[in-house]
């Protein structure tokens, strides 16, 4: 079977992240919808064609930001003062400004999070890894943290889950009113950090066996290199939002 | 390579490996958590928006402080809600990956301040209620920048920030503490700071 070819699987975490923070930045300085609404349109496009996220996916995950930024909305609304009413309703009055300004507001955040699907579903956390101490420099110990914490995040969930069904079945019943809710709550609180805290001794021990610290420096199996491509998407990316500014 | 054993050596020297599994498992479980508290942010959110999830801000932030209260060395915010910010970017975050980073650096600033300015030597139940309702307004002052809640009228915005101050005083501060010595009284912490130095008395 022919592979799919995804444009930004091949570039470097690095490179990538310079992008996603000049896109937030513009999308955080503009403060009106219609370029917001260009951002939008122009990042979906890069994740469907440059990331090869899939349409239904892609719907899917607008689906989620639309019942996220839709509270955003009506609060802005109705919590920016300012300019003369369009829409009043008992206490409640809307202006043309609140409204023009809520509507980018919840643009901004629809285009933070689509431009950060972007990045995770083309970028390999071992590679971003690599990346902190191979370009950012950061010290591996620091960043093998990161590795061990995504290792080991579906353990924990799947422990967390376990221990919340166990408590359901004590009860015999799901937990019932404000007070049991908050008890099941607190337990399985308790129950996945005592979880990760139990893990810390065997997990410590068993890397100084293998000789993590023993050394400063460590190798890597996977490199990760800015390619030309990548410099060409930085230095692009910085040289758009410093034009793209002012508008 | 000497670059990076340089650094290795000066900022990192005192955190065994011991310290930095603590830091990694306490930021996964700060994920599960996160994943278990994602119904009942999006029922805040629909309820009262920003204002209702609010409410929850302080659970958020529980890994790092807990992680200071083990550890009790400096550094100890820098590494754990650094790698904390990274997991929650590569999980993904409604408000962003941007957004992971900027309020992984606010809270750092502050729990680091708040420990040295105690000289790393209080970790009583004020001091750990004060830097948890003190990790809230620079982070929200950012994130009013960043979602547009600085455009809000000044006594929604108080109204917020109260709110959130409040969540980071009870349910990061206080339960920090609570959930801190109870896991020293489990055994599972004998071998750090926690337990060593309420030995030593």
């Amino acid at each position: 079977m022919k592979k799919k070819h995804v444009p930004l699987l091949t570039l470097d975490p690095l490179s990538k992240l310079v992008s996603l923070f000049c896109a937030a930045l513009l999308a955080m300085h503009w403060d009106e919808p219609l370029p917001l609404v260009v951002m939008l349109v122009a990042l979906m496009l890069i994740a469907r064609y440059g990331g090869g996220v899939s349409s239904g996916k892609l719907m899917a995950r607008l689906r989620q930001i639309a019942w996220f930024g839709l509270p955003l909305f009506v609060l802005t609304a109705l919590a920016v003062p300012g300019g003369p009413a369009v829409i009043e309703w008992g206490p409640f009055r809307l202006s043309g400004e609140a409204l023009s300004y809520a509507a980018a507001v919840t643009l901004r955040v629809a285009c933070l999070f689509l431009s950060s699907l972007i990045y995770i579903e083309t970028t390999d956390p071992q590679d971003f890894v690599t990346m902190m101490t191979v370009s950012l420099k950061l010290p591996y110990r620091f960043a093998f943290g990161i590795s061990m914490a995504l290792t080991f995040l579906p353990l924990l969930e799947a422990e967390g889950k376990s221990a919340a069904e166990a408590r359901k079945i004590r009860y015999g019943r799901r937990p019932r009113g404000p007070g049991e809710r908050l008890r099941a709550w607190r337990g399985n609180l308790v129950a996945v950090f005592a979880g990760a805290v139990r893990r810390v001794e065997h997990t410590a021990g068993s890397m100084e066996a293998k000789g993590f610290g023993a050394y400063k420096a460590r190798t890597f199996l996977r490199q990760v290199k800015v390619t030309a491509e990548g410099y060409a998407l930085m230095i692009g990316s910085i040289a758009a939002t410093a034009g793209l500014w002012f508008i | 390579m000497k670059d990076q054993e340089r650094k290795g050596v000066s900022v990192f020297k005192a955190f065994t490996t011991l310290d930095i599994v603590l830091m990694a498992m306490l930021a996964a479980a700060n994920a599960v958590m996160t994943v278990f508290l994602s119904q009942l942010n999006q029922v805040l959110n629909g309820i009262g928006g920003p204002i209702a999830t609010s409410t929850i801000t302080g659970l958020y932030m529980i890994y790092g402080l807990l992680a200071y209260y083990i550890i009790r060395k400096p550094g100890t915010a820098v590494i754990t809600f650094g790698i904390g910010a990274v997991v929650q970017a590569f999980m993904g975050s409604a408000y962003g990956i941007a957004s992971c980073f900027v309020a992984a650096a606010c809270y750092i600033v502050v729990a680091e301040a708040v420990f040295a300015l105690v000289r790393y030597r209080k970790w009583s139940l004020p001091v750990m209620l004060l830097a948890g309702g003190a990790m809230v307004p620079i982070w929200f002052f950012f994130a009013a920048l960043m979602f547009g809640y600085i455009k809000w009228g000044t006594d929604i915005l108080l109204i917020a920030l109260v709110v959130r101050i409040l969540s980071g005083v009870v349910l990061c501060g206080l339960l920090t503490k609570l959930l801190g010595d109870a896991l020293a009284r489990s055994g599972l912490l004998r071998r750090f700071a926690v337990v060593k130095r309420e030995a030593q008395g």
